[in-house]
C-alpha cells in the first residue's frame, strides 16, 4: 500500500461529507452574487465580492457537526474527524489532509463563483490574489476551532485573527474592484498559514492521546450542546407538581434560559462595543459586524432545533429519554415552540432595545468610512425615518405589528424544529425540500433577466411568479389540511391543538389585514396558510421522529 | 383469560433493506421475569423499541396492556419503565433533578423506594450525571425507571459494560421490584447466566426471528446434554437423530439434542454407541446450539 492511499481515502471522505454543502453554497453563492450585480449596477461586483467572501469563508458544517451536529444538540468541541485517531496514520497526516481540504476545497468555490460572475456580468472580481490570504483565514480559523476542546479558546481566538485579517482585506480592496496585497502581507499570510498546521497538528496530537482537557466525545452519551456553566446560570428546582412543568422546566434549563443568556448578552455587548468605538476607531467595525449579525444569528441559529433532536456523526436522532417520557405528542412540541418562541422573542426585543439605545453613540462616531465615503449620515437617516414611521403607526396598528412578527418568529421557530425531526426518517427529502426556494430563485432570476432583455415577453416572467405564488399557496393548504386530518385520524393532535393553531392562523392574517392595511386576499391567505402548516407540520414531524 | 401485558403479532420491521425483525410473536403475562437473548443485532433492542413505542410497526401488530404504543404513548409509558443500553440520561442534570423531573410524570411515585435505592447504590443525589461512571448512570436510570413501580419494566442489556458487583446491585433490585407485587419485567441480555438466572420465561431472537420461547425450565427439560461413547472411531461428528449439536472427536462426544429421548437413544444405539451420562443442558448450551455454533459438520450420510 503506498503513501498516498490513506490522504486518498481521508480526501475522498471529506468530499462525501461536504458535497451537498458545497453545491448548495455554489449556488447560494451565485444566486446571491447576480442579484448583486443585476440590481447594483456598478456597485454589484463589490457587494458579490463580499457575498461570496462571507459565504466560502465558513469552514464546512458538514465535517463540523460530526461533532454532534448544530448549536444546541449536543455539539462536542474539537477534531470533528475523531474516529480517524483509530487507522494507523500519523496525526500530522490526518490534520493535514483535513486543513488542506477545508481551504483548497472552499477556496475553489469562491474561484470558480467568481469567475463565472465576472465573466457573464462582465465585471471580473478579484480571483488569484486572494490566495494566501483566504487560505491562511482558514487554516488560522480551522485551527481555533480543532485544536482545541476549549470553547473559550474556540471563539476568543477566532475572533482575535479574524478581525484584523478583514481589516487588512478591507484595507487592500481598492475600486474599481481588485485587492493587491504587497509581499510583506502575502508572507505574512504564509506564515499564519503554517504556525496554523503546526499547532493543529501538536492540539489534535493531545486529542488524540487523550491529554486534552475536555474528554474525547463519547457517542453513546446524552449531551447538551451549550457549556454547563451557561446551563447553570439560571437554577431553580424541577417542580414535580406536573408533568408540563417540569417539561417546561426541562425547556428552560436545557436551552431555552442558555439562548436568553446569550442574547442578552449580545445586547449588552453591542452597547459596549458601539461605546468603545468612540475612543477606539477599530471597535467601529466590530459593533456594526455584531449588529447586523446579532438578530439573524438569535433567528436562524439559536431558533432552530427546538425538539433537540441529536446527531452523532451519521446518525439524527431524538433523544430517548425525552420520548420516553408519558407525554403527549402534540403537547410536547406545543410546550417546545412555546418556549423555545417566548425565549427567542425576549432575547430580541433586548437586541432591539440595545441597537436603539446606540442612537447617540454613533453620533459620537462622528464618521464611519465605508468605501468611498461615510456610511454614518445614511445610518442615521433612516433610524430617523424607522421611529417616525413608528411613531406615526397607530395603537392597533403597533399591536398588530408585534402580533405579525411575533407569529412570525413562532413559525420560523416551528419550520426549523420540523425539518430537524424530520432528517430524523427522510434526511434527503429534507434537504431537497429546502433547496426548493433556492432553486425557485434561480428560476426566477434567469427568467427575470431573459424578461428584461426582451428574449421572451415580459408576461411569461409575471405568469411565472403569478403561478408559483398560486402553485405554492394551494400546496400550503392541502398540506394543512392533510397534516390535520392526518394528526386527528391517528389521535397524535388533540382538537384543541388543532384549533389553537387555526386561531392563531386567523389571529395573524387579521393583525396582517390590520398591520399593512392589505387589499390583496392572496398575501393575506398565503401567510395565514403557512403558519397553519407550521402548526400541524411541527407535532407531525416530531411524531415521526418519536416513533419512527 | 388475563389480557396480556404484552402481545406482539407477526411483527417485522426493516432498515435499508435488511430485515431485522421477521414476523416476531411475543407475549408477556403479569408477574414474570422474561428474557430476551440472541447475538449482537439479532434484534433484541429492536423488538424492545417497538415496545416503548419508539418505533412504529410497518408490519404486525404490537399491544402494551391492550394499547398502540404508537397511538397512546402516554396511556403506555406511563405504566413502563424503561432503563436503555445507551444511558441516555441528561448530563447536566443531577441525580436528584433527574428524580424530581421523572417524578412529574408519575403521579404514584414512591419517594421513599427512590431514597432506599439511593442508599443501596450508594448516590450522592448533588452529583451530575456526566459525572457519574458508567455503572452509576446505570443505576441512577434504574431508579429513575423503577421508583414509580411501573407495572412493566423493560431493561435493554441493563448489565452491557457494567463490572460484577453493579450487575448484581442491578439484577438484585429487579427481583425485589418484581418479586415486590407480581409486576413484569422484560429484559435483553447478552450474559446467558444472568438470563438463566433472573427469568422465568427465555425468548430467542435469531436474525430477527423467533428461534426459541417457553418457560425456563420447559425450555432446559426439553434439552439435553448427553456423552455418548461409540465402538467405531468419528473423524467427524456422527449423524444422530435429534442432535443439535456435538463436539469431541473419535469415540467419545457431547451431543445436544432436544425432543424424545427415547429416539435419541435408539439413534446412538443404532451408530454403535452408548450414552455414558446425560443431564440438562444450561442456557448457554442451548443458545450455541441454536446459533449454529458447534453445530456439526455431519459425517456423508
Amino acid at each position: 500500500m503506498n503513501r498516498a492511499a490513506p490522504i486518498v481515502a481521508m480526501l475522498w471522505e471529506s468530499w462525501r461529507l461536504t458535497r451537498v454543502e458545497a453545491a448548495g453554497r455554489l449556488a447560494l453563492g451565485l444566486v446571491a452574487g447576480s442579484f448583486a450585480m443585476l440590481l447594483l449596477g456598478t456597485k454589484g461586483a463589490t457587494a458579490a465580492f463580499w457575498m461570496l467572501i462571507a459565504i466560502h469563508s465558513m469552514i464546512w458544517f458538514s465535517i463540523a457537526k460530526l461533532n454532534g451536529g448544530r448549536f444546541a444538540d449536543g455539539y462536542k468541541p474539537g477534531f470533528p474527524l475523531y474516529l480517524l485517531f483509530r487507522q494507523p496514520v500519523s496525526t500530522a497526516t490526518i490534520v493535514g489532509a483535513a486543513m488542506a481540504y477545508d481551504a483548497l476545497s472552499c477556496f475553489a468555490l469562491y474561484l470558480v463563483s467568481a469567475a463565472a460572475l465576472g465573466l457573464v456580468f462582465g465585471q471580473p472580481l478579484p480571483l488569484f490574489s486572494m490566495t494566501l490570504c483566504f487560505v491562511a483565514y482558514h487554516l488560522a480559523y480551522t485551527c481555533c476551532q480543532w485544536s482545541t476542546r476549549n470553547r473559550i479558546v474556540q471563539w476568543a481566538g477566532s475572533f482575535a485573527f479574524s478581525v484584523p485579517l478583514l481589516l487588512m482585506l478591507i484595507d487592500n480592496v481598492k475600486q474599481p474592484l481588485q485587492v493587491e496585497f504587497s509581499p510583506a502581507e502575502n508572507a505574512l499570510f504564509a506564515a499564519i498559514g503554517v504556525v496554523s498546521i503546526v499547532l493543529t497538528v501538536a492540539g489534535v496530537a493531545r486529542q488524540r492521546r487523550g491529554d486534552s482537557v475536555e474528554v474525547v466525545p463519547q457517542p453513546k452519551t446524552e449531551s447538551i450542546g451549550f457549556p454547563e456553566w451557561l446551563i447553570n446560570v439560571f437554577r431553580f428546582p424541577c417542580p414535580t407538581s406536573s408533568a408540563a412543568r417540569a417539561q417546561v422546566w426541562f425547556e428552560l434549563r436545557s436551552s431555552a434560559l442558555p439562548i436568553l443568556t446569550i442574547g442578552l448578552t449580545l445586547a449588552i455587548l453591542i452597547v459596549l462595543l458601539h461605546a468603545l468605538g468612540i475612543p477606539f476607531a477599530p471597535f467601529r467595525v466590530v459593533a456594526v459586524a455584531l449588529s447586523v449579525l446579532a438578530v439573524p444569528i438569535m433567528v436562524f441559529t439559536l431558533g432552530a432545533n427546538a425538539f433537540g433532536i441529536r446527531r452523532k456523526q451519521a446518525r439524527i436522532y431524538a433523544s430517548a429519554f425525552e420520548m420516553t417520557q408519558a407525554y403527549g405528542t402534540a403537547q410536547m412540541s406545543a410546550l417546545k415552540l412555546l418556549v423555545r418562541t417566548a425565549c427567542v422573542l425576549i432575547a430580541l426585543i433586548a437586541l432591539g432595545l440595545s441597537l436603539w439605545s446606540t442612537g447617540p453613540l454613533l453620533s459620537a462616531w462622528g464618521s464611519f468610512p465605508m468605501g468611498d465615503g461615510d456610511a454614518l449620515p445614511g445610518w442615521l437617516n433612516a433610524r430617523q425615518k424607522l421611529a417616525d414611521t413608528i411613531g406615526g403607526l397607530t395603537w392597533y396598528a403597533c399591536a398588530a405589528w408585534t402580533l405579525v412578527a411575533t407569529i412570525a418568529v413562532a413559525g420560523q421557530v416551528a419550520w426549523r424544529a420540523a425539518a430537524e425531526a424530520l432528517r430524523v426518517r427522510h434526511p434527503r427529502l429534507v434537504s431537497t425540500v429546502q433547496w426548493v426556494p433556492v432553486a425557485w430563485s434561480i428560476a426566477a432570476m434567469l427568467i427575470v433577466v431573459v424578461a428584461t432583455n426582451e428574449i421572451v415577453p415580459e408576461f411569461v416572467a409575471n405568469v411565472f411568479l403569478k403561478a408559483s405564488v398560486w402553485v405554492s399557496g394551494a400546496a400550503l393548504v392541502f398540506s394543512a389540511i392533510y397534516l390535520l386530518r392526518r394528526g386527528l385520524t391517528e389521535r397524535m393532535l388533540t382538537r384543541r391543538y388543532a384549533g389553537g393553531v387555526l386561531a392563531i392562523s386567523v389571529v395573524f392574517a387579521a393583525a396582517l389585514l390590520v398591520g399593512f392595511s392589505s387589499k390583496n386576499v392572496l398575501g393575506v391567505l398565503w401567510p395565514a396558510a403557512l403558519i397553519v402548516t407550521l402548526g400541524a407540520l411541527a407535532p407531525w414531524a416530531l411524531n415521526r421522529a418519536r416513533h419512527a | 383469560m388475563d389480557q396480556p401485558v404484552v402481545d406482539v403479532n407477526g411483527l417485522s420491521r426493516s432498515f435499508a433493506h435488511k430485515k431485522a425483525l421477521d414476523g416476531v410473536s411475543f407475549r408477556a403475562t403479569a408477574g414474570q421475569v422474561y428474557g430476551l437473548v440472541g447475538s449482537n443485532g439479532a434484534g433484541k433492542t429492536t423488538l424492545l423499541k417497538h415496545l416503548l413505542g419508539l418505533l412504529r410497526a410497518t408490519e404486525g401488530s404490537v399491544r402494551v396492556f391492550g394499547l398502540d404504543p404508537v397511538r397512546d404513548p402516554v396511556g403506555v409509558l406511563s405504566r413502563v419503565g424503561y432503563l436503555s443500553e445507551e444511558r441516555e440520561l441528561p448530563e447536566w442534570m443531577s441525580i436528584d433533578e433527574l428524580l424530581r423531573y421523572t417524578q412529574a410524570y408519575h403521579p404514584n411515585w414512591d419517594a421513599s423506594y427512590a431514597r432506599e435505592l439511593l442508599e443501596t447504590f450508594a448516590l450522592d443525589p448533588a452529583k451530575k450525571i456526566k459525572d457519574l461512571s458508567k455503572g452509576m448512570r446505570a443505576q441512577a436510570g434504574l431508579i429513575a425507571a423503577v421508583a414509580y413501580r411501573p407495572e412493566l419494566l423493560i431493561l435493554d442489556e441493563p448489565s452491557s459494560g457494567l463490572d460484577a458487583v453493579v450487575r448484581r446491585d442491578i439484577l438484585d433490585a429487579i427481583v425485589r421490584a418484581v418479586a415486590d407485587d407480581g409486576r413484569t419485567v422484560i429484559f435483553s441480555s447478552h450474559l446467558l447466566d444472568e438470563v438463566e438466572r433472573m427469568s422465568d420465561h427465555v425468548t430467542m431472537i435469531q436474525q430477527g426471528r423467533v428461534t426459541l420461547s417457553g418457560a425456563l425450565d420447559d425450555v432446559r427439560r426439553d434439552y439435553q446434554r448427553s456423552r455418548v461413547r461409540f465402538t467405531e472411531h468419528f473423524e467427524r461428528p456422527p449423524v444422530i437423530d435429534t442432535a443439535l449439536a456435538m463436539e469431541g472427536g473419535g469415540r467419545s462426544w457431547s451431543v445436544i439434542h432436544s425432543g424424545s429421548p427415547e429416539q435419541f437413544l435408539k439413534s446412538v444405539r443404532d451408530r454403535g454407541g452408548e450414552v455414558v451420562e446425560s443431564r440438562d443442558a444450561t442456557l448457554e448450551e442451548i443458545f450455541l446450539a441454536r446459533a449454529g455454533r458447534g453445530r456439526p459438520q455431519a459425517e456423508a450420510a
